[in-house]
């Protein structure tokens, strides 16, 4: 983590307002960014950036999250999902996202389902597993995509890469993860 | 996979990957923002000189694409590179930096190739092509205007994996590397496969001692076979070997065999480095000589005691050679610099530079440019073989220029367009000699021609998480004196809890109007190709979903049954033909295709009729 990411930790702990104006300075773009993907609508995207900042405030402490970034963009992206899920405007063609809002996880939910949470564990295990294996360029172009909904557009100028070869680089590892995942037994 | 699945493991991400994804898309979200503002006030000299590179760039792109001859844009190039000289002679005295440095040193290097004795222009057929993809094609070939394959009178030479050299290594960081191929020869008249060895009782194991999979060296090219060798780009691990914690030395050499696996020689170093580097090569046999291209690229991290990789930066640099077997002559053609620390990775190519070899010249793509490079822009080049300098044929804006196939005077390549869809993509045709360019069509006719529903509103839909409802990719581009070939995939994911993957080949007339279409033949893999996976990698009981370890059956406790259940049940998904990896040449008559552990041929009439490719031989044990 980031000595500065320490020290916003370290305001939050000691209940410093400080720490939710030097969280939006730090991270306020990229969150946008990732709810505006979401949502489509750039006030909706500030209020859930607000929201967002709100509930890291709630919940550090006693939460101590090894990394704040994950950690913010993870609550940020389930309270846009929430917020999307609330409109009830999903339409193809429209913002980015149509998931599931059950596959997503409640950071602060404890998993009281024992054989949940044991699943869990272990597709995060192998999932971590098969990450690893990955080079990092295709990791990053994956995560991004997959999970920071970057466009592939995006993706193409950030990494100097041709749109196709990034859809390339998302296919292919798409395939290898359906491969590993019926290796593994999990799929 | 359903887009459910794909929820579900994306909301157990790791966070130390989610992290790193993070990290590096700010880092390159402040760069840009830093670089957008006009006159943004740079911190350092050393900067200042990217700053005016990037403005050459600039000015170089607003240029007209085609209409210049090959002569103007020599000139032009020359006008530039004194320019460049100017900029990085005050910038030396400016700062002194090591940057401006590099980038002279590298100009410096460019040297002019004197083969005049060796070629004139009537001792070889001008329309001689050469493409390298794997096995090699060489000058060797009976057929004018024959791509060729890398074969002898009897047989291929290729890669063979040997499982036994799995190497992995730690060398000042996080960083590793393995490699397992050694040379292999496949015999045409017995069907055999065999390792370039003739060592009495050689294992083949990865000892010093075998000619074809000596650890000493790992090859990171395919072989080219040219005037009774075979030549392939190896790293020299001699020193890594001897020394696996504190090595600084990590040569690339280029080897060259004896066919009849008696001796293995290092014939020329083409750089050695003090640090180990992701290392990739290309090479080319035309007009007699190896034409070779090393990529090299780092990752640099920054490890964090709490969170592990926290940072890391990436620098790559390329150079081009060519070789002269006569008399075993290695001259570097252009080299974009030192594998120094830069400021952003520099991807010059994005799979390789695809080298080409027609007439004259060995053509190549390079998909980016670079302050560093000499060989400055980005689109289609060519190489004189009778000089060693290289023009610019044709001028494709950064990352556009998707696949390239060249016949006689043209140069047929695929254009990305923003105009269109983002699916959408153009073919256009330059005319060498005149200097024209003909947009010949816009790929969503050749789609619509075969998938009616296509649509080019549909190309932009967008449903699941960022996906495209429709993905469309293009992979193999070919090219005779009549047509053009073009293989392309389309991804439905229209409905979004399943998804349809379509492969499929077009014949088009040269003027790019597609003829027919033919939607490829799923195969599944050959059943000893499943048996080999299963042997190796043992497998999960099918009635399991859980993944738990009982169900797990390790290869050593495979019995005859457990293999034949497992081949039996074997996930029927895969499929030999993948519009990625099958379609690797064409020679006129025959498509060469490369399917998982195998390499085929299948006629043009028999791909368009639908049936089967023949299968020639098992090119890989174990991918």
């Amino acid at each position: 983590m980031h000595e500065d990411d320490r020290d916003l930790i370290r305001l939050f702990e000691s209940r410093d307002e400080q720490a939710i104006a030097e969280t939006q300075e730090r991270y306020g773009s990229l969150c946008g960014s990732l709810a505006g993907r979401i949502l489509g609508n750039a006030q909706d995207s500030e209020e859930c950036v607000s929201d967002a900042m709100l509930q890291i405030w709630n919940a550090i402490p006693p939460a101590k999250p090894k990394s704040f970034r994950a950690f913010l963009i993870t609550v940020t992206k389930r309270l846009a999902l929430n917020r999307l899920e609330q409109r009830q405007a999903i339409k193809r063609g429209g913002a980015n996202a149509d998931v599931s809002l059950e596959a997503l996880p409640d950071v602060f939910a404890a998993a009281d389902d024992t054989a949940l949470a044991a699943e869990q564990q272990m597709l995060k295990a192998a999932f971590r597993r098969f990450l690893a294996g990955l080079s990092q360029e295709n990791r990053i172009i994956f995560v991004e995509h997959y999970w920071l909904m970057c466009s592939v557009n995006e993706l193409a100028e950030e990494h100097e890469m041709s749109k196709s070869a990034v859809k390339m680089s998302l296919m292919r590892t798409r395939k290898k993860l359906e491969a590993f995942l019926r290796k593994e037994g999990l799929l | 996979m359903k887009n459910l699945q794909m929820n579900r493991l994306l909301a157990l991400l790791p966070e130390e990957y989610l992290d790193e994804a993070v990290q590096y898309h700010m880092a390159h979200s402040m760069q840009e923002s830093a670089a957008e503002p006009a006159g943004a006030a740079f911190p350092n000299a050393a900067e200042d000189i990217i700053r005016q590179a990037r403005h050459s760039r600039n000015i170089q792109k607003k240029q007209p694409e085609n209409n210049m001859s090959g002569v103007d844009i020599l000139k032009m190039e020359t006008r530039k590179s004194k320019m460049l000289l100017v900029i990085l002679a005050a910038a030396v005295l400016a700062v002194g930096g090591t940057a401006a440095a590099v980038a002279y040193g590298a100009y410096k290097r460019v040297q002019q190739l004197d083969l005049e004795s060796k070629l004139t222009e009537d001792e070889l057929p001008p329309d001689n092509i050469n493409v390298l993809i794997f096995p090699k094609l060489t000058d060797q070939q009976d057929e004018p205007d024959c791509h060729g394959y890398a074969k002898t009178d009897t047989g291929f030479f290729y890669l063979k994996n040997a499982e036994a050299l799995t190497t992995s290594y730690s060398t000042g960081g996080v960083y590793d590397w393995s490699h397992n191929k050694g040379l292999g020869y496949y015999d045409e008249e017995s069907g055999e496969t065999v390792f370039v060895c003739a060592k009495p009782n050689c294992l083949h194991d990865g000892n010093e001692f075998c000619v074809a999979t000596t650890k000493n060296y790992s090859l990171i090219s395919d072989p080219v076979y040219l005037d009774g060798y075979v030549y392939a780009v190896a790293l020299d691990n001699r020193e890594l070997l001897k020394n696996p914690e504190g090595c600084t030395e990590f040569p690339a050499v280029l080897m060259r065999y004896a066919p009849d696996g008696t001796e293995a020689t290092a014939v020329a170093e083409l750089y050695h480095s003090e640090v180990q580097y992701n290392c990739s090569a290309q090479m080319i046999a035309h007009r007699g000589q190896l034409w070779i291209c090393t990529s090299i690229q780092q990752h640099i991290y920054t490890e964090d005691e709490n969170l592990g990789i926290t940072a890391s930066q990436n620098d790559g640099c390329y150079s081009m050679f060519c070789y002269e077997p006569e008399p075993q002559r290695l001259t570097m053609l252009s080299s974009s610099g030192e594998p120094v620390k830069q400021y952003r990775q520099f991807n010059a190519f994005y799979d390789g530079p695809d080298f080409k070899g027609v007439g004259n010249y060995v053509y190549f793509r390079k998909t980016n440019g670079d302050w560093r490079d000499p060989v400055k822009g980005s689109g289609i080049f060519r190489i004189d073989c009778r000089t060693g300098l290289t023009e610019q044929v044709v001028n494709v804006p950064q990352g556009k220029c998707q696949s390239y196939t060249v016949s006689g005077d043209h140069v047929y390549y695929i254009r990305n367009t923003d105009s269109y869809s983002l699916n959408g993509s153009l073919i256009c045709d330059y005319n060498i000699k005149t200097g024209e360019t003909r947009e010949l069509t816009d790929t969503t006719k050749i789609i619509q021609q075969h998938f009616s529903w296509y649509t080019e509103e549909l190309a932009k839909e967008q449903n699941m998480n960022g996906i495209y409802a429709i993905n469309l990719w293009f992979s193999a581009f070919f090219s005779d004196s009549e047509h053009l070939y073009l293989s392309w995939v389309i991804e439905d994911h229209r409905d979004s809890d399943s998804g349809n993957n379509y492969d499929c080949f077009t014949e088009l007339d040269s003027d790019g109007n597609p003829l027919r279409c033919t939607e490829l033949k799923a195969m599944p893999y050959p059943e000893e190709y499943i048996r080999s996976l299963v042997k190796q990698r043992g497998y999960y009981k099918e009635t399991q979903t859980d993944g738990s370890k009982e169900n797990y059956i390790p290869p050593e406790k495979l019995t005859e049954a457990d293999i034949e259940r497992a081949v039996k049940n074997w996930h029927p998904d895969y499929y030999l033909y993948d519009n990625f990896d099958s379609f690797r040449q064409y020679d006129g008559r025959d498509f060469w295709l490369e399917g998982e552990g195998y390499v085929y041929r299948i006629s043009r009439e028999d791909l368009f009729a639908g049936r089967e490719p023949e299968r020639l031989y098992q090119k890989l044990a174990i991918s």
